[in-house]
């Protein structure tokens, strides 16, 4: 074993487990979870037999086992890139969506004029 | 234009201040229904209103010009509008446009009207500006299919129930694209009508850069990626 081995797959296998108690107690959502912990796993897996992502690689065609762990990374970024603009896009419209609500009941209406202060009450606008 | 169908005019205002005032009082002349949605102005934009009879709704935190013309547009359906009208704040629209873009929504022609420079006039439009929009059509044509000639007027019509039908997600300038894209999904019939665009020193100043439209174009291809 090198030093890199020593390190990261002890690292790795404690986040594999912490996954995996999370999935078991349901603390966080389970797919979070279990795809967590599946990539723990699979990166301790390859962190310590380095030769298994060579023979992978083979089964599906691909010449290294680097190219392959290549792949697969590029693959999870940009799952991750789409799943997180995801989920700023829904952030955002709900902030709009309580900014919308807010300007609706702090509405100005023309009978009364527009006002330079919102704090006011419609009643203090008229006449 | 004399009608008894309620036109609602929706304008987004972010730092109109020098505008906001002059665009407002020249469109209550004919059209007594002029919502103006001010996007958290810094300038005071809102100040400037006082004293005219507008609806007057103001966002707390800057959400963007499509944010903000969704607030216009949902809000004046809940005031029974039967025409919705977007116009810009910055004085480069004319409100003489206006009628030959609610006719054909009156008479049954189309859902709604798109107002376009490039059928009417654009003056004083930079050359670089021009090519943009230019390959705005472009683009529009490869990710959404729709033909139009002008593909980023914000002087466009709606009927009521197009209005309803419409929901403006993105909040920032790429909503332009998203209408287009939603007239062709929920199958309305649109016209383009020709309009006029008058470009001030002011309006290119503070008008959306050319970087701008590289960032719509992002904008629109993640979301449809993103879908």
């Amino acid at each position: 074993m090198n030093l890199f081995q020593l390190i990261a797959a002890p690292v790795a296998t404690i986040l594999c487990v912490r996954s995996a108690l999370g999935f078991v107690r349901g603390k966080h959502p389970r797919g979070s979870s279990l795809a967590a912990g599946v990539i723990w796993f699979l990166s301790a897996l390859f962190i310590l037999r380095p030769d298994l992502t060579m023979r992978v690689a083979r089964v599906l065609g691909i010449g290294r086992g680097a190219d392959l762990v290549l792949y697969l990374f590029a693959i999870l970024f940009i799952t991750s890139f789409f799943y997180f603009y995801a989920r700023f896009r829904f952030i955002e419209s709900q902030l709009t969506e309580i900014v919308r609500h807010l300007s609706f009941s702090t509405s100005d209406l023309p009978n009364k004029g527009a006002q330079s202060d919102s704090s006011r009450s419609p009643e203090d606008s008229a006449g | 234009m004399v009608t008894n169908d309620r036109v609602f005019i929706v304008i987004a205002a972010f730092n109109e201040a020098r505008t906001i005032r002059n665009v407002v009082q020249q469109l209550l002349v004919h059209y007594p229904d002029v919502v103006v949605v001010d996007d958290a102005s810094s300038d005071g934009t809102a100040l400037c209103l006082k004293g005219l009879k507008v609806f007057l709704l103001r966002h707390i935190l800057n959400r963007g010009q499509g944010a903000a013309l969704q607030t216009g547009i949902t809000f004046a359906l809940q005031q029974g509008a039967d025409v919705i009208v977007t116009f810009d704040a910055d004085g480069q629209h004319h409100e003489k446009n206006i009628p030959a873009l609610v006719e054909p929504i009156l008479r049954g022609e189309c859902d709604v009207s798109l107002g376009s420079r490039f059928l009417g006039s654009a003056h004083n439009i930079p050359f670089a500006r021009r090519v943009i929009l230019k390959a705005g059509i472009v683009f529009t044509r490869m990710v959404s299919g729709i033909k139009v000639t002008d593909v980023h007027n914000g002087l466009r019509a709606f009927s009521r129930e197009a209005a309803g039908s419409l929901r403006i997600s993105m909040d920032r300038m790429a909503h332009a694209s998203e209408i287009l894209d939603q007239l062709k999904t929920r199958k309305l019939r649109f016209k383009e009508v020709p309009v006029d665009i008058f470009y001030s020193t002011l309006s290119l100043r503070k008008g959306q850069s050319s970087w701008g439209a590289l960032k719509i174009a992002l904008d629109v291809f993640y979301k449809k990626l993103a879908e």
